[in-house]
């Protein structure tokens, strides 16, 4: 571990999240020196993550928030994460784009009373590029048939397994007629690189121990290190 | 209320038997350990707060088929998450915060009970009436001062009773019972079909239960 307090760095990211750990890969590797800073410590994951609800709560960020209002929304311990990684550590993987009719919704639904909708100051296209980059980087396991949205490039790795119950899933929206599609997710169905596909422990959400999930910690991260030129 | 056994579908089945297994690795075994032989002392109650939430508990999530010894511990692990103040990151604006909501909540279980039963506290009612006692702070109005400073139905359900579940079911004991396989890592599943079970899983007995 090198002391930095008296180097001279480019640029300093606050967060190793899903923003600034991106955000520090792709400033490495254009030459720039970065340090990263984070609440939490530099986890390892085969040693540092416990398949344990209660033991699992380091991963989060406690600080307490306040919820209130007529109907206060019950918010939950790991909405946000500590450590590097950042909440990508333990969420649900789920990686969808949003829809080009998500940017212009006031364009086409007119006014709500009430409420402020306006359209984005940018369209779906201007995100597509980047999109594509991030699903690469992250091995987004995805359906071959994707049913909604813009026609795209196929996922790079194959979609998962459906377990028993989005089985049960599949029957009723048959029945109903309502279309379906597993969704697509940063975990790996197929080894990449040095890192092994999924073995469905469930504890995703405290944690990947195997490294099928692509978290920031496991990717953009490692990039970041690596380009260290010294 | 007339209370049945509980019978557990899986009464054959430890959880702990896979000790060594691929299941579980050294930080998920430490973890286990620690729950099991670790229990902390009380240090944020008092004696007679601890008796009487040991008490409130007890009507949440009876064990009666346990001797007391055997029975998964409940308040030592409230009483260390109020010590250290381990916050669960967010709470409701009217409510106070942990440490005070927990206090003032004991308190108003026990203003309310001596109201309802002339005086007495809530550790000498019977079980029969400390459940309406409870119903009262749950579901009701209860009398008790300390619920002009604390909503009683959201510490009941949002604060009791949700911390007292999350503590008896993170035990051994509460995954045997329910067939629960406990942590998995390394290993994953398999047997991922409707109706699958791997091998290694509770196999289902009791299905009269």
């Amino acid at each position: 571990m090198r002391d930095l307090s008296r180097e001279e760095v480019d640029f300093c990211i606050v967060g190793a999240g899903a923003g600034g750990g991106v955000l520090g890969a792709k400033l490495a590797e254009a030459g720039f020196s970065v340090v990263i800073l984070d609440a939490g410590p530099h986890w390892n994951p085969v040693k540092d993550f416990v398949s344990d609800e209660i033991a699992s709560r380091k991963l989060y960020w406690t600080d307490e928030r306040i919820t209130g209002g007529e109907n206060p929304i019950e918010l939950g311990s790991n909405n946000s994460g500590q450590g590097v990684g950042g909440s990508t550590v333990h969420y649900s993987m789920v990686a969808m784009r949003a829809h080009p009719e998500d940017f212009i919704r006031h364009t086409l639904e007119d006014d709500v009373s009430g409420a402020d909708i306006c359209d984005w100051p940018i369209k779906f296209e201007d995100l597509e590029p980047y999109y594509e980059e991030v699903e690469e980087a992250l091995q987004i396991a995805g359906p071959t048939f994707y049913p909604w949205g813009r026609r795209r490039k196929r996922y790079p790795q194959r979609e998962h397994e459906l377990n028993a119950s989005a089985q049960v899933l599949v029957r009723g929206c048959a029945k109903l007629g309502i279309s379906v599609a597993p969704a697509p997710i940063a975990t790996l169905s197929a080894p990449h690189r040095d890192r092994p596909p999924c073995v469905y422990r469930g504890f995703c959400n405290y944690g990947c121990t195997t490294n099928a999930k692509s978290s920031i910690l496991v990717t953009y991260i490692p990039r970041a290190i690596t380009f260290e030129q010294r | 209320m007339e209370e049945e056994p509980f019978r557990s579908r899986y009464p054959d089945y430890n959880v702990l038997d896979k000790w060594s297994s691929p299941d579980w690795d050294d930080q998920t075994r430490e973890v286990v350990r620690h729950r099991l032989e670790e229990i902390p002392p009380i240090r944020f109650f008092t004696d007679q707060e601890a008796r009487a939430l040991g008490a409130i508990a007890e009507r949440i999530l009876p064990q009666p088929e346990r001797m007391e010894f055997e029975k998964v511990p409940i308040v030592p692990w409230i009483d260390e998450k109020l010590y250290e103040d381990k916050r669960d990151g967010y709470r409701y604006e009217e409510m106070p915060s942990q440490r005070e909501a927990w206090r003032l909540g004991l308190k108003g279980i026990n203003e309310t009970a001596k109201a309802l039963f002339s005086g007495k506290q809530f550790v000498d009612l019977d079980p029969l009436s400390q459940d309406v006692v409870l119903t009262h702070v749950g579901w009701g109005s209860p009398a008790g001062e300390s619920w002009k400073l604390l909503s009683s139905e959201r510490f009941f359900r949002d604060i009791l009773c949700t911390t007292v579940v999350k503590i008896y079911y993170a035990h051994p004991l509460a995954w045997n019972e329910i067939g629960y396989n406990g942590p998995s890592s390394p290993r994953g599943h398999v047997r991922k079909w409707a109706g699958g079970v791997d091998p290694w899983e509770a196999p289902e007995q009791n299905h009269s239960a």
